[in-house]
């Protein structure tokens, strides 16, 4: 009994002594999520959040409805009442005067309580949006500007069909007059105008798109994805270019190299690259809240679908262009984070859907409020560009000793093919040598001073295990800078004591490499010679949703198998046989392998992966060969692309 | 004792497996010719050939009119539970399809036995809010000790309104007997669809129902229509008797090429990846399932001379040859589409059969069915069975209307077209419509449960569809307006402008049309009849305007203000005003000219 008693009264003092923690501290010491709980006979699949100015909160839905949330704010039961129903999957929502406005697949719709009884019963429509019928041609927004006019942008379909101005950011009216603005968007889920009336928005890694990425869009300029160039003979269209132009130039080269070809061809302001930062970027939040959400204000945060998680993007404007850097911030979300507002005391609403794409947080659909804990995490607050290399501003003063360490820093350049295939492989990786370290007096910057600077490249940087003055880890690692312009300036003058060693400069940078992938024992690709036949032919398939078509397998221990793997999804996946009981550590370390990952199929040199597939495009297919272990068991397979490994898995039974 | 166990066992799994396909292999069916009555046993009683029958919903009496193409039984009192007024085909029949249309007078009572024995029942129950076993489509009870048992209400009513042309369609297998003469398999309704809507699937009979003609069960028996109840017409009568054959299929060999071949030319140049014998088509011969070649060289022997009809589903691109002709040539096909298909005369015997076909698209299942059929005869697989893949049917997802007026916008295949702009409407009554907000269409109109929304709430959504739970009438869909500038159906300056909410959550549409406002509202009319619609015009030139009360191939006259639409469709109820007919494009048209407003019910 006293023994207990002891234990508690000890916990008690470790947490009261919480903020002279030294060990590592995680998002969730610094940001707390709290779920608010949808009643159990409602559907929640989010596609839009409207704040109200009097605390309450109003969610439009997939199934097309309105629900307006009392107490979304507290801690205990929130109260849900059905506002409107009968809309064509509403993706968007915002109030304003004392009305709706939501896109519904066909229409912008302005949705009105007449009567005041609590109910709609006013449907008109601001304008009609044309449809082809496929189911991929989704609606956006709206999104006001300072004038009230509203933004919009519209999914491209992927069939052989076609609605007008789908693949672009559009503008319209109040009186309903649409103005093109934008085109060259594949999968525009999430944009935002900043306050300084500047549009923002995220697209999805698909054909054309590389990898999730941030553009600022401006009138006439072309995004990337040629699909809505269609329309730009409409005598409104602000450009004139066709895709038949785009693909002209297109060789499968970086899309800096083709932007200089293309005039219109915007390229993003920061690139989010795939599955190191997030799958799917969605929403775009610039922090107004002037510090309630944490030191991060003026920045954005971006939602990721796939990833359930909130990532951090910083900008500046360097030769009259928006460029900058994405950071981790948050990760944890129950389902996949398509939406994001801010709540009227500074935190933020998150509301998801996963439906058929599935999501890390497992939920079918959810609704999530981050609120900021008041105390600062020590994080790279902000990357800006030099004309020699970048500087690094940090939350919190560092700990000197470690910000003049070399080892403390690496940085890779890479960017990623623009061509009309599904993705992108990273491309003309590099190590950048630092060679000078110019921390601050006062321990919140420091300069890393580059030997060369490549303008159109993603430059990765990764920080080691420093510390603040105050000795708190750094919270995140990693950061991703685009660099699409170099500023103008003349070079820095290194001191003797900044100047760093040509070999300490490499040192984390060769940490992270991996081998390449090929034909391995682990990967036969083609019979072995002396097998006659197979004695098992194993054929695995997908079906939507990341899943296997088949979740189990029984082989004979020790027989000739041959793994037919049909990757008929839209997205790119491997298979994994691994080691008894080893699926989530395959999965971590997958995880983990950075910027190797795709040239290492995702497959992690570990000895617990026993067989693997290379990882396979959408619609092809890849056989292995290989002896069934000797020893019985259960031996899991699994996707082990991120994102992907936690729920795409099956079990290979050998007997 | 247990070998017959067993016997019964997998034949009747056989037979489970089999009618999944037998679903998809719709069998042609024949006509039962209604110039005059002789293919029905005399005496005939009651019941005459006609040329057309039509009553108003509310009429208790059918009228008729000289001809031929209708079967009418002019039913009256006298002839009430009276013998001799039954109908029997000559043809005696076993498994067998049947469509028809019916119609019945308010009120009215007949019934569909098959082999005399199995009824379906035809019944006016129409607006009946709960089904029972006596309702139209109804699998009529069985009677025992004063006491009915066993009789099966439809799923859902899906019954229209007397005087209105109802389309049934049944699927019925009889019972089978070992060769001792004993039952081992009871009879059964594999479906039964009324108007379009399945009301049973796979139920069982125990034996015949009540009032049959027979008591006992036989492989055979006529198609018997019940005269003593009440008035019924029939039109549309058509069969496809569904007798057992047996073609045997032996002598099989395949040759499979792995990505080597794409056509028989390729694939007699290469050496084939494997081959073997094998006992029926089969494509899990087929080691990869990706992309390959496969062909199976054999021989059939067919029972008589005859016309017979080949269908092949491949997944890719097939071909069949029956004695080395290509009857069904090269073409490109899938699984779940129509088959292809080619007939060819046959002397009885032995036949050389070669199928082959090319699987293209890695991603798209590996499967390969034929099927080989004749006149009056069940359709024979020429396959393994799991030649085809397993199907599992995606969950349903719907939307009730039982408390208040629930409202679902979608996409919706209207006459074979998908629409981008529709909006549904379930009203807590039971009566539930769709309409097209680009034209002010309304598209179809039904009663029961609502709406169908699975594809576009499952998964992604990709259809992204919705389709009613009840039996829909589709209606003509057409703008109110009707002017110069029609383009095909659509009106260029009717412009959608929204809708309001009534109390009860009802929407009124709103559109502009030059200069003038219109407002579309549409209720449930007196009794549940159907729906009533006005449309209310204002504005400077209104008196100018046309409003389109209905345009249809056929609108007939029933009596003053009741309109018959498509001869016997659905009616439309003109309340106040004189409408005018005109002709339009070989089409009627029925409008409404210079009024404020008209309003009309749309009955079915």
């Amino acid at each position: 009994m006293k023994k207990i008693l002891g234990i508690i009264t000890g916990l008690v003092i470790t947490s009261g002594l919480s903020a002279q923690k030294t060990s590592v501290q995680s998002e969730k010491d610094f940001y707390t999520l709290r779920t608010i709980s949808i009643p159990a006979d409602i559907r929640l699949e989010v596609g839009g959040i409207a704040v109200m100015p009097d605390g309450r909160i109003a969610v439009c839905t997939r199934r097309g409805e309105i629900w307006i949330i009392q107490n979304a704010y507290g801690n205990g039961q929130p109260h849900f009442k059905r506002f409107a129903s009968g809309l064509h999957e509403s993706l968007g929502l915002a109030y304003r005067d004392g009305a709706f406005y939501c896109v519904q697949r066909g229409e912008l719709t302005r949705i009105e309580d007449r009567d005041g009884d609590g109910n709609a019963d006013s449907f008109t429509p601001v304008t009609l949006f044309n449809l082809s019928g496929t189911y991929h041609e989704y609606a956006y927004g709206p999104v006001f500007d300072k004038n009230g006019d509203m933004y919009v942008t519209l999914n491209l379909s992927l069939a052989d069909v076609h609605g007008k101005w789908h693949g672009w950011l559009i503008k319209v009216k109040p009186d309903g007059t649409i103005e093109p603005i934008a085109a060259g968007m594949r999968s525009p889920a999430g944009f935002n105008v900043n306050s300084k009336d500047e549009v923002f928005y995220a697209d999805n890694q698909g054909d054309w798109v590389g990898s999730g990425r941030v553009t600022h869009l401006e009138k006439g300029d072309f995004s990337g994805n040629p699909g809505g160039l269609r329309w730009t003979a409409e005598s409104s269209s602000p450009l004139t270019l066709k895709e038949e132009d785009v693909r002209k130039v297109v060789n499968g080269g970086p899309m800096h190299e083709a932007a200089k070809k293309i005039k219109e061809l915007k390229l993003p302001a920061v690139w989010f690259p795939h599955t190191l930062m997030g799958i799917s970027t969605a929403d775009i939040l610039e922090d107004y809240t002037n510090g309630a959400f944490g030191p991060f204000a003026g920045q954005y945060f971006v939602a990721d679908q796939g990833h359930s998680k909130i990532m951090r993007m910083t900008l500046e404007k360097v030769q009259g262009r928006y460029q900058g850097a994405c950071y981790p911030f948050f990760e944890g979300f129950a389902s996949g984070l398509i939406r994001l507002r801010w709540g009227l005391d500074g935190s933020i609403f998150g509301g998801m859907t996963s439906r058929g794409w599935a999501s890390t947080g497992k939920e079918e659909y959810a609704l999530q409020r981050l609120v900021w804990n008041g105390e600062t995490p020590f994080e790279m607050k902000n990357i800006t560009a030099l004309p020699d290399g970048l500087e690094i501003e940090f939350t919190l003063p560092a700990d000197a000793a470690g910000l003049k360490n070399p080892m403390n820093y690496s940085i890779n350049s890479f960017t990623y093919k623009y061509h009309p295939d599904y993705g992108s492989p990273i491309i003309n990786n590099r190590a950048r040598r630092i060679k000078g370290i110019i921390p601050s007096a006062d321990g919140m910057k420091v300069k890393l001073v580059m030997d060369s600077v490549l303008a159109g490249y993603i430059h990765e940087i990764k920080l080691g295990n420093m510390l603040s003055k105050e000795k708190r880890s750094l919270l995140h690692h990693v950061a991703y800078y685009t660099m699409n312009n170099i500023p103008d300036g003349s070079a820095t003058v290194l001191k003797e004591d900044q100047k760093v060693s040509l070999h300490a400069g490499h040192q984390m940078a060769a940490a992270t490499s991996g081998k390449p992938a090929s034909a391995t024992k682990k990967r036969q690709t083609s019979m072995p010679a002396d097998w006659g036949r197979p004695d098992k032919v194993l054929k695995l398939g997908t079906k939507p949703g990341l899943k296997f078509d088949i979740t189990m397998f029984e082989v004979k221990a020790g027989s000739k198998l041959r793994l037919i793997f049909n990757n008929n999804d839209d997205m790119t996946h491997n298979v994994v046989i691994a080691a008894p009981g080893s699926a989530d550590e395959i999965g971590d370390l997958a995880l983990n392998l950075g910027l190797k990952g795709p040239e290492m199929n995702y497959v992690p040199s570990s000895a617990k992966v026993l067989f693997h597939t290379g990882l396979l495009q959408p619609s092809s297919s890849e056989s292995i060969y290989f002896l069934a272990p000797s020893k019985p068991g259960e031996y899991p397979f699994l996707c082990s692309y991120p994102g992907h490994a936690q729920v795409m898995r099956g079990t290979l039974v050998v007997k | 004792m247990k070998l017959t166990h067993k016997l019964v066992l997998s034949s009747m799994l056989f037979f489970i497996v089999a009618l999944a396909h037998a679903q998809r292999m719709k069998p042609s069916l024949k006509d039962i010719p209604l110039q005059n009555l002789e293919a029905f046993q005399s005496p005939y009683g009651n019941w005459q050939a006609v040329g057309s029958v039509s009553a108003a919903y509310d009429d208790t009496v059918l009228m008729s009119s000289p001809g031929t193409g209708v079967l009418f039984n002019n039913y009256s009192r006298s002839a009430q539970f009276k013998p001799g007024h039954e109908l029997k085909t000559k043809t005696e029949h076993a498994d067998v399809v049947l469509e028809a249309d019916i119609m019945v007078p308010r009120g009215s009572n007949s019934g569909i036995y098959f082999q005399s024995r199995y009824e379906v029942q035809i019944y006016d129950s129409w607006r009946a809010p709960t089904s029972f076993h006596y309702d139209l489509g109804g699998i009529y009870e069985r009677w025992k000790d004063d006491k009915g048992y066993e009789g099966k209400a439809p799923l859902v009513n899906a019954a229209f309104a007397p005087g209105l042309w109802q389309h049934l369609e049944v699927s019925f297998q009889a019972p089978r007997f070992d060769a001792a003469g004993r039952k081992i398999m009871a009879a059964r309704f594999n479906y039964v669809k009324l108007n379009g809507i399945t009301i049973h699937e796979n139920i069982f009979v125990s034996g015949p129902t009540r009032s049959a003609a027979f008591e006992d069960e036989k492989p055979f028996g006529p198609l018997l229509i019940q005269g003593d109840h009440g008035q019924v017409a029939l039109r549309n009568l058509k069969w496809a008797l569904q007798n057992d054959m047996e073609i045997k299929v032996g002598d099989l060999s395949y040759r499979y090429f792995e990505k080597t071949a794409k056509t028989p030319e390729e694939a007699s140049k290469v050496k084939p990846s494997s081959e073997g014998k094998v006992n029926a088509i089969d494509v899990r011969v087929a080691p990869s399932k990706e992309e390959f070649f496969i062909r199976f060289d054999g021989k059939i022997n067919v029972p008589a001379k005859d016309e017979y009809l080949f269908s092949l589903f491949p997944s890719g691109t097939g071909s069949l040859e029956i004695d080395g002709k290509k009857l069904i040539p090269p073409a490109r096909a899938w699984l779940n589409s129509q088959p292809l298909k080619g007939t060819i005369d046959l002397d009885a015997g032995i036949h050389s059969i070669t199928v082959w076909m090319h699987k293209d698209n890695p991603w798209e299942a590996a499967g390969l069915a034929v099927y080989a059929e004749r006149s009056g005869y069940k359709a024979v697989p020429l396959h393994a069975l799991p030649s085809i893949p397993e199907y599992t049917p995606t969950p349903l997802y719907t939307v009730k209307a039982d408390k208040r007026t629930e409202i679902v916008r979608s996409f919706m295949v209207y006459k074979g077209k998908k629409l981008t702009h529709v909006l549904s409407v379930g009203d807590p009554s039971g009566l539930h419509y769709s309409y097209d907000l680009l034209q002010g269409g309304l598209l179809q109109v039904w009663r029961g449960d609502f709406l169908n929304t699975t594809d576009m709430w499952h998964e992604r959504g990709e259809p992204q569809v919705a389709s009613p739970l009840g039996a829909p009438r589709v209606l003509a869909g057409s703008c109110p307006v009707f002017d110069e500038t029609l383009v095909k159906d659509s009106v260029a300056d009717y412009i959608y402008r929204g809708y309001t909410l009534s109390a009860t959550g009802a929407p009124q549409f709103k559109y502009t049309y030059r200069g003038l406002e219109i407002v579309d509202m549409i209720v449930p009319g007196d009794q549940r009849r159907g729906f009533m619609r006005t449309i209310t015009v204002a504005g400077n030139g209104h008196d100018k305007l046309r409003l389109r009360i209905v345009e249809a191939a056929s609108i007939s006259l029933v009596r003053s203000g009741l309109y018959s639409v498509d001869d016997g469709a659905y009616f439309i109820e003109v309340k106040g005003g004189t409408p005018s007919m005109e002709k339009y494009q070989g089409r009627q048209v029925l409008l409404m000219n210079g009024s404020h407003s008209v309003t009309y019910q749309i009955i079915w």
